[in-house]
């Protein structure tokens, strides 16, 4: 019998909704089928944590006196650039901007010790952080230097705004090259001898709503450890790709923007991160709770690593170079052993997506829906679907003559 | 008296590189060696993580040689040291240790070590994204 987003809200209030995270709803769907289990549960929470780059932060710094306009101005916070183009007392800083003076991969590979998502960090553990900016002046706002500290307590608002997170499947790193190497997807050993995966998996929260039914703009999500929303699909956002019977896309498909107010955040679930040879970035912990609406809400729900394939590609090669190569498919229970098979060799991987967080965000918005202190709600819009076509595209134009990358 | 493993790190003061040390050290203490590791060249200070293997006694009287010829002499045991309120577990320096004394349990998918298995090649410090790995002086690079 199907429920409606109202009933299951109802059962919050009044303490009655029975939640479970994805991980348990492989069991209670393997055991009950998925018609029980859509009987039984109301609600499925998931989530995943792991570096998402396309994250940063909002920020309105208040009016200083006499006025500055930082707008077209520098700003940095612990010596990492903001980008400025907006109004007088508004910045964002990303996650993967770094200091000025930071030898970057000048003696490769940089170590990328300090960035956007350090930053982020600190503020959100409550440290205060060196605020400089430098402004032309005007009428309006004569200031044209500023120093000081703040915290963010102090500011107007702050709110991590994430053009694209929770991407729905990724590649497994590997790398067929004969020397070592260095990616967003950790340190990859030459001629296979290591490789990377980055998803949560059965956990992972677009892998259990596969054709994001109940994960729309609007839709109200665990961000950072504390409340966010969609507010759009995220950047290369890929829903028409190829997916399995179950529904699940066989490579990177969906992904969410996300916001949310950074004060009610925490360090433990936004975590700034140095990736050697390639820059700074930041760890995101995103969680949602799915209303278990009816059987087919349960049955993807139910989903489990052993029906989620990942695509393996050669970060030596075929990653830098945009071909289009995948050269197997793997789940991710196998993945989960820490050993795949390509090419007749065995390979080490590695995570690098927290599956202890992942199922520690899950269980924190369980006990939320419990208490009452966190209702669903459905979309406002639906995000672009399966059938609407939408694939991201490469660059327009062709390779430019003067690139300097040698094949 | 029953047979010891010791694995520690020897630093050479580049003057001393010459010397047939661990030659000297199997020979003249009746241990046993296993090189697991070696950066060493003519004029530059060098490094080596190798097990000795023998009587405790040959082992102290072994040390004491080294040092004696100003070798720094540190058990390895004391080299690496995991801060798990840091750790993510994101397992990245899972992906570098060749020598699995970082592992991810399989059951729980968490970061463990086990730093007796450590070879001090120094990769795990610099792959950790959240700094969570503090290698002793001695082993950093």
């Amino acid at each position: 019998m199907a429920k409606t987003l109202q009933e299951i809200n109802e059962k919050i209030r009044t303490g009655r909704v029975v939640v479970v995270t994805a991980e348990e709803m492989v069991k209670v769907v393997a055991e009950q089928g998925a018609k029980g289990a859509a009987a039984a549960i109301d609600v499925v929470t998931t989530g995943t944590f792991g570096l998402m780059c396309s994250s940063g932060m909002m920020m309105n710094l208040g009016h200083s006196k006499p006025r500055i306009k930082v707008g077209g101005g520098v700003v940095r916070l612990n010596r990492v650039p903001a980008y400025t183009g907006l109004a007088a007392a508004d910045i964002y800083l990303g996650a993967t901007a770094i200091p000025d003076e930071d030898p970057r991969n000048e003696d490769r590979p940089g170590e990328f010790r300090y960035g956007g998502g350090h930053v982020i960090e600190e503020l959100v553990a409550g440290k205060r952080v060196l605020l400089e900016a430098a402004a032309y002046g005007t009428d309006c706002y004569p200031r044209k230097h500023l120093r000081t500290y703040i915290t963010l307590a102090e500011v107007n608002e702050a709110y991590l705004f994430n053009p694209r997170n929770a991407y729905q499947n990724y590649n497994v790193a590997v790398n067929r090259s004969d020397r070592t190497i260095y990616t967003y997807m950790g340190t990859l050993q030459a001629n296979l001898g290591s490789g990377c995966y980055s998803s949560a998996g059965q956990l992972s929260p677009l892998f259990n709503d596969p054709y994001y039914r109940s994960t729309g703009i609007g839709t109200r999500v665990f961000l950072g450890g504390g409340i966010g929303y969609v507010a759009w699909q995220g950047t290369q956002h890929s829903p028409a790709v190829a997916r399995a019977g179950n529904g699940i896309p066989l490579g990177g498909a969906g992904t969410l923007a996300l916001i949310g107010d950074l004060k009610g955040m925490s360090p433990r679930y936004l975590r700034g991160a140095s990736l050697r040879g390639y820059g700074a970035s930041l760890m995101v912990g995103v969680g949602t709770a799915l209303p278990v609406l009816d059987e087919e809400v349960a049955a993807q729900t139910g989903v489990s690593d052993a029906d989620i394939p990942a695509p393996v590609v050669d970060y030596g090669r075929a990653y830098p170079h945009r071909e289009p190569e995948v050269l197997a498919h793997v789940t991710y229970a196998q993945l989960k052993t820490g050993r795949i098979e390509l090419d007749g060799k065995t390979i080490p991987v590695a995570p690098l997506s927290s599956y202890p967080l992942a199922v520690e965000i899950a269980s924190t918005l369980k006990e939320w829906v419990q208490a009452g202190r966190f209702e669903l709600t459905g979309p406002v819009a639906l995000l672009p679907g399966a059938d609407s076509g939408m694939v991201a595209r490469p660059m327009p134009g062709g390779p430019s003559v003067r690139s300097r990358v040698r094949a | 008296m029953p047979t010891v493993r010791h694995r520690i790190v020897l630093r050479f003061a580049p003057e001393v590189t010459g010397e047939p040390v661990i030659c000297k050290v199997t020979k003249d203490y009746d241990l046993d060696f296993n090189i697991l590791r070696a950066e060493i060249g003519p004029d530059k200070e060098g490094r080596m993580v190798l097990d000795l293997i023998g009587k405790e006694e040959s082992y102290r009287a072994a040390a004491k040689y080294l040092r004696d010829r100003k070798i720094s002499v540190h058990p390895l045991d004391d080299g690496i040291h995991l801060d798990l309120e840091r750790c993510v577990h994101c397992g990245a320096c899972v992906g570098v240790c060749r020598a699995e004394a970082l592992t991810l349990c399989r059951e729980t998918m968490r970061v463990q070590l086990d730093a007796s298995k450590c070879e001090a090649c120094g990769e795990c410090d610099p792959a950790c994204p959240v700094n969570a790995i503090e290698l002793a002086l001695e082993l950093g690079r």
